[in-house]
């Protein structure tokens, strides 16, 4: 069954469902947020898409991104922990760096690259069980 | 040295991935170069190591754990090595000639995969790799005894190899375990230097118990020799590489290894030398009553186990002298033996000592007989070949016990197993060539279908035995351990008592052979045999039972069990740490007073779902329950819980709308009465006893709260004001991409079991109507 109203919503709500997701995940160092919440976020507004239009276009519009996305995530994650191996420091250790000088000093860390794959592979895990549970749903 | 180490350790798992990937028909001689590479290798290494000289490696692993992954390279390890290889090297090409239609590339992968393991294990330094490799070994050993899956016996072997070793295996793992907390680190090398302050705390007899545990399984002692018969289901060359040289050496490698750490301990000789001589005794017992070749080769094995593991006991007393001897000449000789029946079963079309000792081989293959005599003799450790050595060193160490009542018990038991070893080495030997009827020539193969090399790689393996029977002195003084000097050993340059002991022993053999021969069938004693086999049967009895009483097949069983098994440990620990119901010690807040709130959704929501009717219904309204919970963390100020709450919540609501629309309807409970008031009680015990941890826990302050620390150094340390956020990233990032790791593995899962689903109901129709059973099951 078909929604014009939810429809409008969800195409309104999808950009900015994965705004918000994206500034939860950078901002979540220092604030409530992260790349677990992050991803549940984007999960969410991914599944009111399919409840919106339907399971199979939301499909075949995303599945090429959601089967990668989390083998990509655990390769992320896992590179950033074994690049501090690299110099020399125990897997997983992090690394920070201030850009910038004054009022536009911008934090950057390693840990956001490691929260990226996170958000990636839980991205990717609840898309693929939610398009598993979904099967013959039209 | 730490590029040596890695690659003698890492070419058999490489070509073992290799052999996977490469054609089939390369498997077999690509298989000879890990081998090959290996010998190489650590050859040259070989003249360095004299003595007791140690080189070790320092490799970082978790240091916050002080857990490393150093390497040693001492004589002990490195003889391993060149056994390992060097027997390693013959076992491949005698499979490749032997196996013929079991021969995969399947079976060449774990064997080096095995190989790699046992290299690994005989080059640890560290205790916690020891136990990775050891668990390595056991792995690959149950799938090589299980190789030919098809036939029960394999199955069976394979599975008792894995659940005794298994076990052992976990016994040793809390043994290091135990060992590292009492001394601080987990390396051999310091554990050896601390040795005096271990023995000293009367508490290291856990520690030992648990290791000797891992060891005596490993190395199939008493009462745990019986799976060793059992793995003998597999082909000849595994046999004789994991059965007979290898992985069951590992067990007293082990020993080996802990006599720097133990061998003060009170309880280090008398446990080895019982052990090692009750496994000597009644392992040669059941070798001279076994009829299958095979069969008599294993318990002999387990036999010189036994010996080895009570040499260690007796080397407390007199010092390290001729381990390596005694390693090596079981090594070879078994080997080669083990070997050798493989080729017998292929040209004699049997293995069975009923058949054969009526047939007259030895006329017809006289170089067979020649080369089983060799091992067989020096199994019965007759003069000019190394067994005669190794027994030697063996009884040069059971006289020099402590006591004179020790030394009279140990070597009466001694001289009794020994003389039943020369019994079943004659019985090898005559039994197999010395009949009087004409042999069934056409039984087996012809002489010319068999590979050459089945009698080649054996005979190659029992050349030291004779070389350094014949010579002695050189053998042992400048190959096997140079810089040391061996006393001329041999019959031919003095005759003292030990060399009498000896002789003695081949005389009784003999004639316990001969009258043996005269009996028609040996008494059966109700022996250890019998008792481990009972209890085997009731160890696998019981947990048949336990799997029945547990693993019902239905929810509801399963729920019942975990719950109550759960809250009985909280129980525990609510008797024993003590509870309270006291409100005083609770945080009022002003924030609380919105406490009705959640209590309402929580309390509301579990109510409506008992009595809403239909599954929609039930679903929706657990979800009450969980933003309850999100309001909860909303009140006492934990944002990033109530954010992940509320997303958690909502998006396991849609995914059980989704599976849940799979189900069928529910109908009227069709649990019956009694059922009924057991899960009911069952709820309610858990719901109090819950209720009261929680209680229990909001009253009591902690002590020590961890998350003061993680507080404190948030900001200073990783730079995050959200402390949520940088322990999951950043102190306890490690749990966090397991638990990532775990997710996508939970998806994997969900996808093969949609996939298996799926298949299934397009292959048989009938498939839901079994579902729908299994739903409202009532067992």
């Amino acid at each position: 069954m078909r929604s014009l109203i939810l429809e409008r919503v969800a195409r309104g709500l999808l950009p900015v469902a994965t705004m918000f997701a994206l500034y939860l995940l950078w901002r979540g160092h220092n604030l409530p947020g992260g790349g677990f919440i992050a991803g549940l976020v984007t999960s969410g507004a991914l599944i009111l898409q399919a409840v919106a239009f339907g399971i199979k276009p939301t499909r075949s519009y995303l599945s090429g991104f959601l089967r990668l996305a989390p083998w990509v995530g655990v390769a992320i994650a896992l590179a950033s922990g074994l690049s501090a191996m690299l110099f020399g420091d125990p897997f997983l250790t992090q690394y920070h760096a201030y850009v910038g000088t004054g009022e536009s000093k911008v934090h950057v860390s390693t840990a956001l690259t490691f929260d990226i794959g996170v958000y990636l592979a839980v991205i990717g895990v609840t898309a693929t069980v939610a398009n598993l549970f979904a099967e013959g749903v039209e | 040295m730490l590029p040596t180490l890695a690659l003698i350790i890492g070419v058999p798992f490489l070509v073992a991935a290799l052999v996977l990937l490469l054609p089939r028909s390369w498997s077999g001689r690509l298989a000879l170069v890990a081998p090959a590479v290996v010998l190489l290798l650590a050859v040259p290494l070989w003249p360095e190591f004299g003595g007791d000289a140690v080189h070790l490696e320092r490799v970082e692993w978790f240091p916050t754990l002080n857990m490393t992954a150093d390497l040693r390279v001492d004589r002990l390890g490195l003889f391993f090595v060149l056994l390992i290889g060097g027997i390693g090297l013959g076992i491949v090409q005698y499979g490749r000639y032997y196996l013929g239609k079991q021969e995969s590339p399947q079976f060449w992968a774990a064997l080096l995969a095995f190989m790699g393991a046992m290299l690994g294990i005989v080059l640890s330094d560290s205790l916690i790799l020891l136990f990775v490799f050891w668990e390595l070994t056991t792995i690959t050993s149950a799938l090589l005894i299980g190789m030919d899956f098809g036939k029960g016996e394999a199955r069976r072997g394979a599975i008792q190899a894995f659940l005794v070793t298994g076990l052992g295996g976990l016994a040793l793992l809390a043994g290091v375990v135990l060992l590292g907390q009492m001394a601080g680190t987990y390396n051999l090398s310091e554990l050896a230097a601390q040795s005096d302050a271990i023995v000293g705390n009367p508490w290291h007899l856990a520690p030992l118990i648990l290791l000797f545990l891992g060891a005596f399984t490993k190395s199939a002692q008493f009462p745990f020799h019986f799976w060793l018969p059992g793995a003998m289901a597999a082909p000849a060359p595994v046999s004789a590489y994991l059965h007979s040289a290898t992985m069951v050496k590992a067990g007293v490698f082990l020993l080996g290894r802990l006599f720097p750490i133990f061998h003060e301990s009170q309880y280090w000789l008398p446990t080895l030398a019982a052990v090692g001589l009750t496994t000597f005794l009644v392992a040669g017992w059941n070798a001279v009553k076994a009829y299958d070749l095979k069969q008599l080769l294993a318990h002999s094995t387990v036999a010189y186990l036994g010996v080895l593991t009570a040499l260690y006991g007796f080397y407390s007393v007199v010092g390290l002298r001729g381990e390596v001897v005694n390693i090596m000449n079981h090594a070879l000789y078994k080997s080669s033996l083990f070997l050798l029946i493989g080729w017998v079963e292929k040209r004699m079309g049997t293995r069975d000592l009923e058949l054969l000792q009526r047939e007259r081989w030895i006329g017809h293959e006289k170089l067979a007989a020649v080369l089983i005599g060799v091992g067989a003799f020096a199994m019965a450790g007759l003069p000019f070949l190394l067994g005669f050595m190794a027994k030697d060193v063996f009884f040069q160490a059971v006289i020099g016990g402590p006591t004179v009542e020790e030394i009279t018990l140990y070597l009466g038991l001694t001289l009794l197993a020994s003389t039943l070893a020369t019994i079943y080495a004659l019985k090898v030997w005559a039994g197999t060539f010395l009949g009087s009827e004409p042999p069934v020539l056409d039984r087996g193969y012809p002489p010319k279908k068999i590979s050459p090399w089945l009698l080649i790689v054996p005979g190659v393996l029992l050349l030291p035995q004779v070389v350094g029977g014949v010579f002695p002195a050189w053998f042992l003084g400048t190959v096997v351990e140079p810089g040391t000097t061996w006393s001329p050993w041999a019959i031919w340059y003095y005759i003292d008592v030990k060399v009498a002991l000896s002789l003695g022993i081949i005389v009784f053999g003999v004639v316990g052979y001969l009258y043996w021969r005269r009996l028609a069938a040996l008494p059966s004693l109700p022996g250890p045999q019998q008792v481990s086999d009972g209890l085997a049967d009731g160890a696998l009895g019981f947990s048949s039972w336990m799997s029945r009483a547990v693993q019902a097949g239905g929810h509801p069983r399963y729920f019942v069990v975990t719950l109550l098994f759960a809250v009985a440990m909280v129980a525990v620990g609510l008797r024993w740490g003590g509870w309270s119901v006291d409100t005083a010690a609770w945080a009022v807040g002003p924030e609380l007073s919105f406490g009705w709130l959640p209590a309402l959704l929580i309390t509301g929501g579990a109510f409506l779902t008992i009595l809403l009717p239909g599954r929609i219904a039930k679903v929706v309204v657990v979800a009450l329950v969980g933003y309850g919970m999100a309001v909860v963390y909303v009140l006492y100020r934990a944002p990033d819980l109530a954010l992940t709450q509320l997303l958690v919540e909502t998006i396991s609501l849609v995914l059980l709308l989704l599976i849940f629309r799979r189900m069928p309807r529910l109908t009227r409970d069709p649990r019956s009465l009694p059922t009924r008031w057991v899960h009911g009680i069952a709820s309610a015990v858990v719901g109090v006893t819950m209720g009261m941890l929680a209680w229990t826990i909001g009253s009591t302050a902690a002590p020590n709260p961890a998350g003061y620390e993680q507080l404190a150094l948030s900001y200073p340390v990783a730079q995050g004001q959200n402390v949520v956020n940088v322990i999951l990233v950043d102190f306890r990032g490690i749990d966090t991409f397991g638990e990532v790791v775990v997710l996508v593995i939970a998806a994997l899962g969900a996808l093969a079991l949609f996939r298996v689903a799926s298949t299934r109901k397009e292959a048989a129709p009938a498939a839901p109507k079994r579902t729908e059973k299994l739903v409202g099951n009532k067992r």
